[in-house]
């Protein structure tokens, strides 16, 4: 890929000399430059992304050391062996000072480069306001679409990267009109996924957009009627809700939900909807009595998450207060907990009302419920699933304390060291914390400004391979 | 419509110095080198910020009448039209705070959204809307059921602009559920709130400029505190202003905070993308680009965030324009 780096640019050849002696006390004598046409600046389209492109005169496995000082303390994933290299430094804050060293593998040892400086440029001002809890450190980064800017309730704003230390570190901003509810890090970890909608007739159309880390590629999956939410799955098929009316007659319409999957193939395929389930355990009667004019919200349905071990989905309904699963393989719903959910509660009383949120962890599924506002206290609860017979054991709890209330959106996610991110979202507040509930990272917003459905990763680069 | 640029930088002012004006710098060693003006926490300004709103009790759980058509003033005593000035009309409970935290938080801009229990807008046709019409996302949300007696502060917001996150307040009004009173109505009028601010120009340390020099290059990555001495949120600042305030001291200037709009002879504006720095030849104002500072006049430099609720500059630095 031959990239035309816009600002600041290095072109410099960078003498190699063993790694991590750098730089050297003295000048050895000069070897033969090993790295060629070295350029740096920072992304165009995000200032806080450094990209550093290199040339080798043989082809050589390379990465990029870097961080706030000389210690550096990241890197980026090491490159297959090539004569051209060209990364992109993440993670990174603005109006920052970034310090790195360019790696090249010779002869099966390390040779880094003498070490450089650049520096990150500004992040919109559009970007909310946030401030952190004092001496805390989260233990990854934060992918969040940001709230506030498209109406007075608060949905859409810029989708943003938030670091350890409340930081941004990477945003894209909204067209005009646009918002997101929910953003994730991209399967092949190149960048961010976000879902995109718009409340206005003039607006952008509805579906998914896909933002390299550094901007320059962008792509977007048009899915009509989608709303609130999205997953990725493994093989890259994008997987939405989307409202479906159904006619009960006399001009009357239920609004109901399906499962709609936009595969990689480019083919569409609707793998569930809840008409079933609105005639079946929620009793509604299938004709127009009792209904008011249009369209009567059925299933509501609020969030949507995967498992890639069981093929399944789970999906957060609203309108009956129940978290499903659905079955990949056949369309089939084979577990319901809630109100209208087959499993039994545990405890016998309704133990999560409106929900939003839902996200499978390791040992069953963790639902945001929101509860209501006179009750001014959302929390998030834990099921280990049976499916036979439909069962729920509560494996975990967590409130806010003092209660926090989220009147709408909300969701938890279990992140990879087993601490879980609790996201507030329109209390415009995401924590993390651990399995006993202790404080780990607090991020807050100021008034007018929340978080939507938002998610941890440990790093922006994906997994990395150990060398 | 929109104000001049420093029209909504403050209200009242009460400041207890009465200088001639900032001490002016130690000459420079060397000759003006071309390099940016640097800006540090000596140049910022200071101030204290208070805000008044009254309070009106209303019968608990009920909806009674909220009314805004007699308003002619805002928080900072501008003009404001009741019918067309106003865009958000809003409805917000904080649960665990006190009508007292609520002011105070305004007053400094440190209001945090986590500390909303309840919002809720209404779209009313005419300046008024009762309490059991407001709504979220337009749902019927039987409003009034909530607004029961201890059930934290409420506050009528009328605001201009309809995004969450730059909403500009203009008007506020307390609302205190409590039982058993008899129904009644809240009105909101000129008194029901202002913004009051006690600045501090002259005793900030002014920022040498070089006379006659419109390329200049002016840098605040150095500037840590706002002007409540608060950390700054560099990340915040959009828009930069350069006023001139000819035939005055900076004492004048002070002395009348409340009509910098007025007394100003001359202002550039110029809007920022991110960076900490920027480059004063881009500024422009109604006569045309920045042509450099002038000596004669005061001068100040204000770096603003226009998605701030508060409307004090994050940054505001008197200029002494040098030989």
């Amino acid at each position: 890929m031959n990239r035309c780096l816009p600002l600041a640019l290095l072109a410099l050849p960078l003498v190699g000399c063993p790694a991590p002696a750098a730089p050297p006390a003295e000048d050895p004598p000069a070897p033969p430059p090993l790295f060629l046409d070295v350029q740096a600046g920072v992304s165009d389209a995000v200032r806080t992304v450094v990209e550093v492109a290199w040339s080798t005169a043989e082809p050589t496995v390379g990465w990029v050391e870097f961080g706030l000082d000389e210690t550096l303390g990241q890197r980026t994933p090491p490159s297959d062996p090539s004569a051209l290299h060209d990364v992109d430094l993440l993670g990174l804050p603005s109006l920052t000072d970034v310090h790195y060293r360019l790696v090249a593998e010779v002869d099966g040892a390390p040779v880094a480069s003498a070490v450089s400086i650049v520096r990150t440029g500004g992040v919109p001002a559009t970007l909310p306001g946030v401030f952190v809890e004092s001496g805390l450190r989260g233990s990854g980064y934060i992918i969040a679409p940001t709230l506030g800017q498209t109406t007075a309730e608060l949905p859409g704003g810029p989708v943003v990267v938030l670091d350890q230390e409340g930081r941004y570190v990477w945003y894209d901003e909204m067209a005009d009109g646009a918002e997101s509810l929910r953003a994730r890090a991209s399967v092949d970890a190149r960048g961010v996924l976000y879902f995109v909608t718009s409340r206005f007739d003039d607006g952008p159309p509805t579906g998914i957009q896909f933002v390299s880390w550094d901007g320059r590629e962008r792509s977007f999956v048009e899915t009509p009627d989608a709303h609130h939410d999205f997953v990725e799955l493994p093989d890259g098929t994008l997987t939405v809700m989307t409202e479906l009316l159904h006619d009960i007659g006399e001009g009357r319409l239920w609004g109901l939900d399906a499962i709609v999957e936009y595969r990689p193939d480019g083919t569409v395929v609707e793998l569930w909807d809840s008409l079933d389930f609105a005639l079946g355990p929620m009793a509604l009667p299938p004709d127009p009595v009792g209904f008011g004019e249009g369209v009567t919200t059925v299933s509501w349905a609020n969030a949507i998450d995967y498992d890639p071990v069981a093929d399944a989905y789970y999906l957060s309904l609203h309108g009956p207060q129940t978290v499903v699963r659905i079955e990949r393989g056949t369309g089939e719903m084979t577990w319901s907990l809630g109100d209208r959910g087959a499993a039994p509660l545990p405890g016998g009383e309704a133990t999560f009302a409106r929900t939003h949120g839902v996200d499978v962890t390791p040992d069953g599924v963790l639902v945001f419920a929101n509860n209501s506002p006179q009750e001014d206290c959302s929390f998030l609860v834990e099921y280990e699933v049976g499916l036979e017979p439909a069962a729920a054991t509560e494996l975990w709890r967590h409130a806010h304390e003092p209660c926090r209330y989220a009147y709408a959106l909300g969701n938890g996610e279990r992140l990879d060291n087993g601490n879980t991110l609790a996201v507030w979202s329109t209390a415009g507040q995401i924590d993390e914390v651990t399995p006993d509930g202790e404080l780990v990272f607090r991020v807050n917003t100021w008034l007018g400004a929340g978080f939507g459905y938002s998610i941890g990763v440990p790093s922006l680069y994906g997994e990395q391979e150990e060398r | 419509m929109r104000a001049a640029p420093l029209a909504c930088l403050v209200v009242v002012l009460g400041c207890g110095d009465e200088g001639p004006g900032p001490a002016p710098p130690a000459p420079p060693a060397e000759p003006w080198d071309g390099g940016p003006l640097q800006v540090a926490d000596e140049h910022q300004f200071s101030y204290a910020a208070t805000v008044q709103i009254d309070s009106v009790d209303l019968r608990a759980e009920t909806s009674a009448p909220l009314r805004w058509g007699e308003l002619t003033t805002d928080l900072l005593g501008h003009p404001v039209d009741p019918l067309t000035d106003l865009d958000l009309i809003s409805l917000v409970a904080f649960a665990d705070l006190t009508q007292d935290e609520v002011r105070a938080a305004i007053a400094t801009d440190s209001l945090p959204q986590s500390e909303v229990s309840l919002f809720v807008t209404c779209e009313p046709d005419v300046p008024e809307c009762p309490l059991g019409d407001f709504s979220l996302f337009g749902q019927d949300n039987d409003i009034e059921r909530y607004f029961e007696e201890g059930s934290g502060t409420w506050m009528l917001t009328l605001a201009s602009g309809e995004v969450a996150a730059s909403a500009q307040l203009r008007k506020l009004l307390f609302l205190r559920p409590v039982a058993g009173i008899e129904e009644g109505a809240a009105s909101v009028t000129d008194g029901s709130s202002s913004f009051t601010v006690n600045a501090d120009l002259t005793g900030a340390t002014g920022l040498a400029a070089p006379l006659g020099v419109a390329e200049l290059e002016v840098d605040w990555s150095a500037l840590t505190i706002d002007g409540l001495g608060l950390d700054l949120q560099t990340q915040r600042i959009d828009q930069l202003t350069l006023a001139r305030f000819g035939g005055l001291t900076l004492g004048d200037v002070e002395a009348d905070f409340l009509n910098l709009e007025q007394i100003g002879d001359g202002y550039w504006e110029l809007a920022l993308d991110g960076e900490a720095t920027a480059d004063l030849s881009a500024a422009s104002g109604p006569d045309g680009p920045f042509p450099g500072f002038d000596g004669g006049a005061p001068w100040l430099l204000a770096l603003r965030c226009s998605t701030c609720r508060s409307p004090m500059p994050l940054a505001l630095v008197p200029i002494v324009p040098w030989p």
